[in-house]
C-alpha cells in the first residue's frame, strides 16, 4: 500500500472499523513510514481533542410533553372538523343549485325569479305530452309566449329610445345654428361699430392737423 | 423498555426519555444548535417520538429511529435558524497551549481547547459533521448510520475519514506533537 491509500484508511483503523487484512496491511505499513506515524499521530490527537467538549444537561419534561401532544391532537381534530363542516356546506350549496330548479316568467311587466316545487331531472319521453296540449307542455308554450312579448317590448322600447335621441340631437342641432348666427350678426355689428370709430377719431385727427 | 413503550405503557416512555435524553441532547449539540435551544429541541424529539409511536416497527432497532428522529429536528432547528459562523479565536488573543498532553493542562487552556474544537466542528459541512458525530460521539456502526442518513455505509466511510482530515486541518498545528513516533 502506498501512503496515499493508507492515509485514507487511517480514520476507519483508529476507530477499528478496518476487517482483519486491511489492518494488518496498514500496520505493516506504518512500521516503515514516519510520515504515516505522524499522519496516524495528528489524528489521534484529534480524536482526544473532541472527547473534551462537554455534554450539556438536560431534563425533558414527560408532562409536557403530553400536554403538548394532546393539545396537537386536538387542533388537528379542530381543523378536520372545519374541513369537514365546509366540504358538507358546500356540496348542500351544490346539491340545492343543481336539484332544485328555479323559474324565470314574466308577471305583470316584471321578470320573476320562482323557486318551484322538485322535477325529476330527465323526464321520460312517454311522459311527455306533445306540444299545444295541456298540461306541461302548455306551461312551457305560455313561458315561451311571455319570453316573446318581453323581447319585443325590449326591442320597442329601444326603438323608442333610438327616436328620442335623434330628436334631442337635431333640436341642439338647429339651437347651435341660431347661436352661431346671432353671434355672426353681433360680429358684424361690433366690427361696423369699430370701424365708425376709427373713422371718426383718426378722420377729425387729420382734419384738425 | 421499547415494547411496553409501544403498546403505551406510560412508564415505560418515562423511562426512554431517561435513557435517551443526554445522548440525544449530545448529538444535537454537536450537530450545531445553540446551548439556550438543546434543551428545547431535545423536548420536540421526544414530542415527536411520543406522536409518530405508531410509525415505529418491531422489527427495527429503536436506536436508529431515535437518531433519525432527532436528526430531522437538527436540521430543520438549523434551517429555520441563521446559521451562526463561529470564529477562531485569534491566535493574538489567546496564549497557545503547550503541546496537548495527555491528561490535558490548566482549565483555562481547556476552555481555549473546547472553543477551539467547536468552532472547528462548526466549519465542517453538515454531511461531514452528521457522520463525525454519530461515529465518534454515539458510537454508531456504518451500518446503523447508514439506515439514519439512508447512505451507503462505503460512502459514509469516506465521509467521516475526510471528516477527521478536515477537522484537522481547521484545528491550529500546534495542538499535535510533530515528533516523530517510532
Amino acid at each position: 500500500m502506498n501512503c496515499t491509500q493508507v492515509q485514507a484508511e487511517l480514520a476507519a483503523s483508529l476507530y477499528g472499523d478496518l476487517e482483519n487484512d486491511g489492518a494488518e496491511a496498514i500496520h505493516l505499513h506504518l512500521a516503515s513510514c514516519s510520515s504515516c506515524r505522524q499522519e496516524l499521530v495528528a489524528l489521534q490527537q484529534v480524536r482526544q481533542a473532541l472527547d473534551f467538549l462537554p455534554a450539556p444537561e438536560v431534563h425533558v419534561q414527560v408532562t409536557r410533553i403530553m400536554e403538548d401532544a394532546a393539545g396537537r391532537l386536538e387542533r388537528r381534530q379542530r381543523l378536520w372538523r372545519r374541513v369537514a363542516a365546509a366540504a358538507m356546506a358546500a356540496a348542500a350549496v351544490f346539491l340545492a343549485a343543481f336539484f332544485s330548479p328555479v323559474r324565470l316568467c314574466l308577471e305583470q311587466g316584471q321578470v320573476v325569479l320562482r323557486w318551484a316545487e322538485l322535477r325529476p331531472l330527465v323526464v321520460a319521453p312517454e311522459a311527455r305530452p306533445p306540444l299545444g296540449k295541456e298540461g306541461v307542455a302548455g306551461d312551457l308554450q305560455a313561458e315561451v309566449q311571455s319570453l316573446r312579448k318581453l323581447v319585443h317590448a325590449l326591442v320597442a322600447d329601444v326603438h323608442a329610445c333610438e327616436h328620442q335621441q335623434q330628436q334631442k340631437l337635431a333640436a341642439l342641432h338647429d339651437r347651435m345654428n341660431v347661436s352661431n348666427a346671432q353671434l355672426d350678426r353681433r360680429l358684424a355689428n361690433l366690427n361696423r361699430d369699430l370701424r365708425a370709430l376709427y373713422t371718426v377719431q383718426f378722420g377729425s385727427a387729420a382734419k384738425g392737423e | 423498555m421499547v415494547e411496553r413503550w409501544r403498546r403505551g405503557d406510560p412508564g415505560a416512555f418515562e423511562e426512554l426519555v431517561r435513557r435517551w435524553q443526554t445522548p440525544i441532547a449530545r448529538f444535537l449539540a454537536r450537530m450545531g444548535c445553540a446551548d439556550d435551544q438543546v434543551a428545547d429541541l431535545c423536548q420536540e424529539v421526544f414530542l415527536r417520538v411520543y406522536l409518530v409511536r405508531g410509525r415505529y416497527r418491531e422489527t427495527g432497532c429503536f436506536r436508529t429511529w431515535l437518531y433519525q428522529i432527532a436528526l430531522n429536528a437538527a436540521r430543520d432547528a438549523s434551517r429555520r435558524r441563521q446559521h451562526r459562523q463561529c470564529r477562531l479565536v485569534p491566535r493574538s488573543n489567546y496564549a497557545p497551549p503547550e503541546r496537548l498532553a495527555e491528561d490535558g493542562e490548566s482549565f483555562a487552556q481547556t476552555r481555549e481547547l473546547i472553543q477551539l474544537v467547536q468552532a472547528a466542528l462548526a466549519k465542517l459541512p453538515e454531511l461531514l459533521r452528521e457522520v463525525l458525530v454519530l461515529r465518534h460521539y454515539e458510537a454508531l456502526t456504518f451500518e446503523e448510520m447508514s439506515r439514519v442518513l439512508e447512505t451507503p455505509a462505503s460512502t459514509l466511510k469516506s465521509r467521516f475519514a475526510q471528516a477527521l482530515i478536515r477537522l484537522k486541518q481547521h484545528l491550529p498545528s500546534s495542538l499535535y506533537n510533530t515528533e516523530t513516533v517510532d
